[in-house]
């Protein structure tokens, strides 16, 4: 039997200019978008999410809102199903009749930062396509949105860049200052930090993005190859920051670093040991003025643990992949007060080509959601330990 | 005593055709061709038939089926916009294009690896593609999506700061997936037909981008799988685990080739060529290995192996042959430039192409006698399929077929 949605997009499919609009019709265009999402892992109704995915490519313009609806999915395989009929319902439209595309919808689901973000932008390119103007007009609005951040940050630097071409330092230092507080990578927050700079204004992109700069940190522990990770070594039982423990080569104690990096990256070969096969732990404590929900995010050469207050918060035994802004994210709970953070990261076995280098080093910081540096201060729980290297 | 083996890699498929390039490394996962009259000179305004620009970015070889080549590619901010196409391959001109998103893009290399990194691989009746963000999508040849699936939902993403460049490989209704990465390893054997898993083997390997091979070892076909400091031998209908060697070293990428009764393995940086007996079981270190070179290993390249010599390409541009059966090293030659592409034979001869665009033809054989340098001024870093008696370059812009003379 052929339902009512599949006869419609069948009738569709051979006469778009065929009007069908009725409850009926958009309740069964709804009822093969639940079909097509119902496909599953492994494939596993693969063929009724192609049965109804063929009925929706038939279908004309009214579709494409319950494409859009059902494309606001995690599930990507879903939403590959749904997006190669909405591709073909988009083309068929702009062939026979561009105006017939539901510009008013498209530009609603692309300001709606609840959905999807590929979806958003998929219905943006949609959307430009019928108004060349639409990037122009949406984007600059959308510094803090969780997917057009990056495209906004880039339209306040190029109005910048315009504004230091008229001659206009106050307009400029207003864009690049925006720019500034909404990016969150690494390229653009090194941009706006530098065009405000070249204007006379000094930004910090370590409160910015909330890096930890200030440790204490103690080794290299020793360990056979791959083996650190799991070893417990004394900074794991313990935070004695007068203590000396036997280690890698001798004794060993806390020593105080402070990372001049602009990015926070704390570079362990220079702050515990050029060696391989060892681990070293970094301690600082986190003065919070409340207790808040935040969250921390780190990179680590070689790998990376985190405790708060005792608690392991993140573990990622992961070899030879590099420090790199927000490689992990995860998230935290600070108390009022002082938090005690302690980090540990293990370093590898020495390459098999005595040419390579053997990095090592360390990358965190504390922000909320969106990526925003948290204001807090570091402490030392035991100052007396406390000497500048 | 030592038992002759024949070995020798598999055909992709049964109804694999002559001319076509069906998968990762040509019809027998070996980087050969048995076309004849194969192009020897050309450049940018010579010998081209015809060239057309690729969008997005990707490193995967051409595969060609017929009149149609299948490619992939990824673009977008984050590279988790997935395009999968379709040329015409007597003009170029496109005939369909599939646009997906990808579930978890990872990081890359700029230049040398994208989302769409691995190769296609097609029967003829399908064409199936793989993703390093975790998304394999199943294709009829007129590009309507049969069936896909995100592994990085099921299994999670792949963790890989270079992006994963595994390539599907088929083995009769099975295609087979090596997905080595810094969480959970495994190997899958998936129905062709229907997208669903025959079986699943979790490894405990880390990272590797070598793609398995098939090799037919006294009429039984074991599945050799490169990866990190050691090479395996699985029975590829059930996953089960058969041998394996140790010797490679970290982040192995070449594919193995197979011949001479023997598997030859390699992994870089500085690492060591392996050559191993199959057919062994358990670890088979100290009873399989027929020799080992210390020298010479590429960390990217993956070699060929035609009429019993062994060719391989370092990075750095030295190549070097070897007698396949003993180790021997027969000559080396300094090409010059980097290398990324892996070499592939036809007609006798051995076509290196370095990441300028430089291709070094030399003559198949016992002394390194090149017959030709070409160039085609743009950056490659895609290896070559040949197809049909054409020789399909990819470059980072455009896919160039060029011509026998």
């Amino acid at each position: 039997m052929v339902n009512h949605a599949t006869l419609g997009c069948l009738l569709l499919g051979l006469a778009v200019s065929v009007e069908l609009r009725s409850d009926e019709h958009a309740n069964d265009i709804e009822e093969l978008v639940g079909r097509v999402r119902a496909v599953g892992p492994e494939a596993a109704r693969s063929a009724e999410a192609r049965a109804a995915r063929d009925a929706l490519a038939r279908c004309g313009p009214d579709a494409i809102a319950a494409l859009l609806v059902g494309m606001d999915t995690p599930d990507t395989v879903a939403a590959n199903w749904l997006r190669s009929a909405f591709d073909e319902v988009v083309d068929r439209a702009m062939k026979a009749d561009p105006a017939s595309l539901p510009t008013a919808e498209l530009r609603r689901y692309v300001l709606d930062a609840s959905r999807q973000g590929r979806a958003r932008r998929l219905a943006l390119d949609v959307l430009t396509k019928v108004d060349p103007t639409a990037p122009a007009n949406l984007i600059p609005a959308l510094l803090d949105d969780p997917e057009f951040r990056r495209d906004a940050v880039a339209v306040a630097l190029a109005a910048g860049d315009r504004a230091v071409k008229d001659q206009d330092e106050a307009a400029a230092l207003t864009a690049f200052d925006r720019a500034f507080d909404a990016a969150r990578e690494v390229d653009q927050v090194r941009s706006a930090a530098a065009k405000l700079k070249s204007l006379g204004r000094d930004v910090s992109i370590v409160e910015h993005l909330g890096f930890v700069v200030d440790w204490s940190v103690i080794g290299p522990f020793n360990g056979p190859e791959y083996k650190t990770f799991a070893t417990v070594f004394p900074p794991e039982r313990e935070i004695k920051l007068d203590a000396t423990y036997n280690a890698q080569a001798g004794r060993v104690s806390w020593r105080s670093h402070r990372t001049l990096d602009e990015f926070g990256t704390v570079d362990l070969v220079k702050a515990v040991a050029a060696t391989d096969d060892a681990a070293a732990y970094a301690f600082t404590v986190i003065e919070s003025p409340t207790a808040r929900d935040v969250q921390i995010r780190c990179g680590a050469d070689d790998n990376i643990q985190v405790w708060l207050n005792g608690k392991r918060v993140f573990a990622k035994e992961e070899w030879q992949n590099g420090t790199r802004l927000d490689r992990f994210i995860a998230p935290i709970q600070l108390l009022a007060g002082a938090n005690d953070l302690l980090v540990k990261v293990c370093q590898g076995p020495k390459y098999r080509d005595p040419g390579m280098a053997n990095p090592w080093s360390l990358q965190l910081r504390i922000c909320d959601s969106s990526g925003r540096g948290i204001r807090f201060t570091t402490t030392s729980r035991d100052a007396r330990s406390e000497k500048q290297p | 005593m030592t038992r002759s083996l024949f070995i020798a890699a598999v055909l992709f498929t049964s109804i694999a055709r002559a001319g076509d390039w069906p998968g990762w490394r040509g019809p027998r996962g070996d980087g050969v061709s048995d076309d004849r009259n194969t192009p020897v000179r050309w450049s940018d305004a010579e010998g081209v038939r015809w060239k057309v620009a690729t969008p997005g970015r990707g490193v995967g070889q051409p595969v060609v089926w017929g009149d149609r080549i299948f490619l992939t590619a990824s673009d977008g901010p984050r590279h988790d916009q997935l395009l999968f196409y379709c040329l015409d391959r007597r003009d170029g001109r496109e005939l369909w294009r599939r646009n997906f998103w990808g579930s978890a893009p990872t990081l890359r290399h700029e230049q040398k690896s994208s989302m769409a990194t691995p190769t296609p691989v097609t029967d003829g009746r399908h064409v199936w593609a793989l993703f390093g963000t975790g998304d394999l999508f199943c294709c009829d040849m007129d590009g309507n999506l049969v069936w896909c699936r995100s592994l990085a939902q099921e299994y999670g993403p792949f963790q890989n700061r270079f992006a994963m460049g595994s390539s599907p490989v088929l083995v009769g209704d099975l295609m087979i997936l090596q997905c080595d990465h810094w969480g959970q390893s495994y190997l899958v054997g998936i129905d062709k037909r229907t997208g669903r898993n025959v079986w699943k083997t979790d490894r405990a390997e880390h990272i590797s981008w070598s793609s398995p091979l098939v090799a037919d070892v006294d009429g039984r076909k074991e599945l050799i799988v490169c990866a990190t400091f050691q090479v395996k031998g699985y029975d590829p209908l059930r996953g089960r685990e058969l041998w394996s060697v140790q010797g490679l070293t970290r982040e192995c990428i070449p594919t193995a080739v197979a011949g001479a009764g023997l598997i030859l393995a390699v992994s870089g940086p500085k690492g060591e060529t392996l050559a191993v007996r199959p057919g062994g079981r358990g670890d088979v270190t100290g009873s399989h290995v027929a020799w080992r070179a210390a020298r010479n290993a590429p960390f990217v390249p993956s070699g060929v192996l035609v009429d019993g010599l062994y060719y391989l390409v370092e990075d750095t541009g030295i190549a070097a042959c070897f007698e396949a059966a003993t180790g021997k090293v027969v000559w080396q030659d300094r090409l010059g430039g980097a290398f990324t592409a892996s070499p592939v034979v036809a007609d006798g001869k051995l076509y290196f192409i370095d990441e300028a665009g430089n291709t070094s033809v030399l003559k198949a054989g016992r002394e390194p006698e090149t017959i030709a340098r070409n160039r085609l001024q743009q950056p490659v870093f895609a290896s070559p399929a040949v197809a049909h008696g054409d020789l399909f370059i990819r470059t980072d812009q455009h896919l160039f077929c060029i011509g026998a003379e």
